[in-house]
């Protein structure tokens, strides 16, 4: 559809007395090659193509969506049959915005043949078998995600962009005697296959295969109260669930968060600085625009503990009595946007990592976390740990396994006591009102006073 | 394209078979909280699944379009994937069906009700989730096989939380109806309510083993696990504690559970699967003894039987699959219990279950019971436990069959001796 054809569906749909409208139209194909012990197992593919209509009034939203694009003039009704007056904004004249530059994909997944994506699904298994015999099965994958976007809405604004993710993902299981275990590493960018540049695939492979074979060995632990040592990267995850969520407009505006309340006051130590940006070239949850047309913004959540923004979309505005952080995003157009993270990550500190150790009699490091869930209401949070060790006296010294978790998110941002300047980032999805939708988490290494971990009773 | 169309195009271009299953889903979707709406959606997809085969071979794919894009997709998937296994089309065309069509179905009566939802004292927030789908599942293929099947589900979801002194509480309900006026929204909000003014009194548990009642959500996600290491893939793998367990005796003797497709009472009624496989009702645990694991079309003939009609979303997955339920009702069982806690929600991600072992564990939330009495709710627990104990030290089973939405039917079940790790006051 041209700017013109969108400007006319703005014009109408806002002609019964809705304060704001917007188009969302989208195409985007999934594309996932997967080896499963040696062989090409599938390759799959999803690929969708439609567009989503809002409208609100006062705030209060309506949204209609279909893949049916002949459906657009039954929704532009359906929604203008939501009000009764007549109309109360301008007419609407789209002026088109250029997004940011922040995805610049060198090589784009289809300009790299086939074969050579195979060749290298097939070299990470050959890696991982010939690391140990104990290593099993091995399944690697290729994800290809690419993505375009047209958006339209009543503030005048037309913009349309491009995304790109590529994603290696790796599941290698070890087995000795009669005992399994199975690990899993990623590693993605917002970028085409120029993120082979990017990674050394043979420290990839071999270091997931030392730590499953190293998790044959693992022992029980009994749960309780102890220090932890969070690794650098993805032990992000834990303030992502535990407070990343509850500083989004979605659950601060309607009062639903323990946050929301708790501007410019203290709510951390003073070691934690929490940021999310948008905006880091190339990133795996960066954006060029979000997904109502606002630009991407680096935005200092909590600093030195206090708590100085919040992630806020378009349509919580008049409710947070701010602008847009650019923070609208959303799965698809089956989904209307909602505010959410996209680059999340602490700030890092100058702690020294062989104090953190030291500082610790008894305690478990946490290498690597697996999913996590938290209840924005209620601030509970429960995470499970996919590779730990137990500390003793300042030192590593056994793998443990079966351990998770569990606290608050008022707590935990208050006992973080240590953290070291070794920030690096790490990617994932989240899942929320909006859908499943790409982010990057980031830590430094860092230590935790004592959180109740659950372990064998 | 329409379908037909594509099947022709598929035909010119040298492809053997062509199966095409549409899903065609018209969902709407309200929230509200407090009285306030949040969500007020429609979302009408159709979504296309391709099955091609060619010297074969069977490759397929998902699209929400039909057009000749697709077809270099076909033909990169038929050079590049190894290992097929071909399809086999579903050829008898005696039962085809009329088209048939989506009803309009007017909600507004309970949006209505929502966002007129009285808070008791100390509710701070009520939440609720009205999600109406109407789908119709249609499969076309190239030996003129055309048949549909439409199933309309209602999903309720009222998520309350309670505060006092400061400190919040939660709890929450999720419900699928097959018809609009099984749903009581009162009765429903009414209970969610007390359920979570009843953990504003948190007590610390001591850690060791109880006796518990698992609410149907609880089991609801038990179930879940149930069907992930029934499923054949997993037994393929060698990734499930339940491989060559068949007709052995792993569950308590009273624990019955069964998948039902055909059953049109429960809100994932498929008279046939994905891959137009004719579904039929099984046993999966009869009287304790594992009875069938779940297979589709390539993971069946690997192992050298038919399908079992289990290819739903490109997984294999159950549809109705539910535990039967007792004769116990809620009071009987909290005073059979005595002693004990009721587990009302757990928090816990899908990656803690080890399905090699079957062991999970999670934060838990409910209630402590004392001589048959609810006293307190349990302050911060985890609960540590696996598949096998859980489901062989069942003492009761309630008479409390609820659905949710991935089509799995729960009861409360009286189980002994779970490990909790609580903290000591």
């Amino acid at each position: 559809m041209s700017i013109k054809e969108y400007e006319t569906i703005l014009n109408d749909v806002t002609n019964t007395g809705c304060d704001f409208a917007d188009i969302f139209y989208e195409e985007a194909t999934t594309k996932s090659i997967n080896l499963v012990n040696k062989k090409i197992d599938n390759i799959y593919t999803k690929n969708i193509k439609g567009i989503g209509i809002r409208t609100s009034l006062n705030e209060s939203p309506k949204y209609a969506s279909t893949s049916d694009l002949s459906k657009i003039n039954e929704l532009v009704e359906l929604l203008k049959s939501n009000y009764h007056t007549n109309r109360i904004i301008s007419p609407i004249s789209l002026k088109e915005i250029k997004p940011n530059n922040i995805i610049k994909p060198k090589i784009k997944h289809n300009e790299l043949d086939i074969n050579k994506k195979i060749e290298l699904l097939k070299k990470i298994d050959t890696i991982a078998r010939n690391y140990s015999k104990l290593i099993t099965q091995v399944s690697c994958s290729i994800l290809e995600y690419d993505r375009y976007f047209k958006i339209a809405n009543s503030n005048n604004i037309y913009t349309k962009s491009n995304y790109i993710n590529t994603r290696i993902l790796l599941k290698v299981v070890a087995t000795k005697d009669n005992n399994q275990e199975a690990l899993f590493d990623r590693f993605g960018a917002a970028m085409g296959y120029e993120l082979l540049d990017n990674i050394n695939i043979e420290e990839f492979v071999t270091n997931l295969c030392e730590a499953t074979i190293k998790k044959l060995d693992a022992i029980e632990f009994s749960g309780g109260e102890y220090p932890i040592i969070l690794e650098n990267g993805f032990g992000a995850v834990l303030f992502h669930e535990a407070c990343g969520h509850g500083l989004e407009a979605t659950s601060v505006a309607p009062k639903l968060s323990y946050f929301s309340d708790k501007l410019n006051k203290q709510i951390a130590t003073s070691k934690v600085t929490l940021i999310d940006d948008a905006s880091i070239n190339n990133t795996w949850g960066s954006i060029n625009i979000d997904d109502e047309g606002n630009y991407p913004q680096k935005k200092i959540l909590i600093d030195k503990g206090i708590l100085k923004s919040f992630m806020v979309d378009s349509l919580h505005e008049k409710q947070m009595n701010t602008k847009s952080t650019g923070s609208g995003r959303r799965e698809n157009y089956h989904y209307q946007p909602t505010s959410r993270m996209t680059n999340t990550y602490i700030e890092k500190g100058n702690d020294d990592i062989k104090e953190m150790f030291k500082s610790i009699d008894y305690g478990v490091y946490c290498k690597n976390l697996g999913g996590g869930l938290v209840d924005t209401n209620t601030g509970n949070f429960n995470f499970d740990v996919t590779e730990a060790y137990l500390i003793e006296k300042g030192t590593i010294t056994k793998p443990l396994k079966g351990l998770c978790l569990i606290g608050t998110s008022s707590d935990i941002l208050n006992k973080v006591e240590m953290v070291a300047n070794n920030l690096i980032l790490s990617d994932g999805y989240c899942g929320s009102k909006s859908g499943m939708i790409p982010v990057t988490i980031g830590e430094p290494t860092i230590k935790i006073s004592s959180i109740q971990i659950g372990g064998k009773e | 394209m329409n379908t037909l169309d594509f099947i022709k195009l598929c035909k010119s271009n040298g492809y053997d078979e062509i199966q095409i299953t549409v899903k065609t889903n018209k969902t709407i979707s309200f929230s509200s909280i407090n009285k306030d709406v949040e969500n007020d959606d429609i979302d009408i997809t159709t979504s296309y699944y391709i099955y091609i085969t060619k010297d074969n071979k069977t490759i397929n794919l998902s699209s929400e379009y039909l057009d000749e894009s697709l077809l270099s997709i076909i033909e990169e998937k038929l050079i590049i994937i190894e290992e097929t296994t071909k399809l086999e089309l579903k050829t008898d065309t005696s039962n085809n069906n009329e088209e048939i069509s989506l009803d309009d179905i007017n909600i507004n009566d309970i949006k209505e009700q929502m966002l007129n939802a009285t808070r008791l004292d100390n509710i701070t927030y009520i939440e609720n989730y009205l999600d109406v789908s109407s789908k119709i599942i249609r499969i076309i293929n190239s030996y003129g096989v055309d048949i549909s099947s439409k199933s309309e589900t209602f999903e309720v979801g009222i998520v309350i939380t309670a505060s006092k002194d400061n400190k919040p509480v939660s709890d929450t309900t999720d419900i699928v109806f097959i018809k609009k006026e099984d749903i009581n929204y009162q009765e429903l909000l009414n209970k969610a309510q007390n359920n979570a003014l009843a953990k504003l009194n948190e007590r610390n548990i001591k850690s060791k083993k109880y006796n518990c009642i698992f609410k149907p959500m609880v089991v609801n996600t038990m179930l879940s696990y149930l069907e992930l290491i029934i499923n054949a893939n997993n037994i393929e793998k060698d990734m499930t504690i339940l491989k060559d367990k068949l007709n052995q005796k792993i569950f308590s003797d009273n624990l019955n559970i069964y998948e039902e497709p055909l059953n049109n009472n429960l809100p994932g009624y498929r008279l046939f699967d994905d891959e137009a496989v004719l579904t039929n009702n099984k046993e999966i645990i009869t009287n304790g003894i594992l009875k069938n694991y779940i297979y589709d079309s390539k993971t069946a003939k690997k192992a050298n039987i038919e399908s079992t009609g289990n290819s739903y979303n490109n997984e294999i997955e159950c549809t109705n699959l539910y535990i039967k339920p007792g004769n116990t009702n809620e009071e009987d069982m909290i005073k059979y219990l005595d002693h004990g806690l009721i587990i009302t929600d757990i928090m816990m991600s899908r990656s803690s279950l080890n399905p090699i072992t079957g062991s999970f564990k999670g934060q838990a939330f409910g209630l402590l019971v004392e001589n048959g009495i609810i006293v307190s709710s349990i302050k911060q627990s985890i609960y540590s436990t696996s598949l096998l104990e859980l489901f062989n030290n069942i003492e009761l089973i309630g008479n409390d069959l609820t659905f949710n939405s991935n089509r799995i039917g729960a009861v409360s079940l009286l189980i002994k001796d779970i490990s909790f790790t609580g903290k000591e006051d």
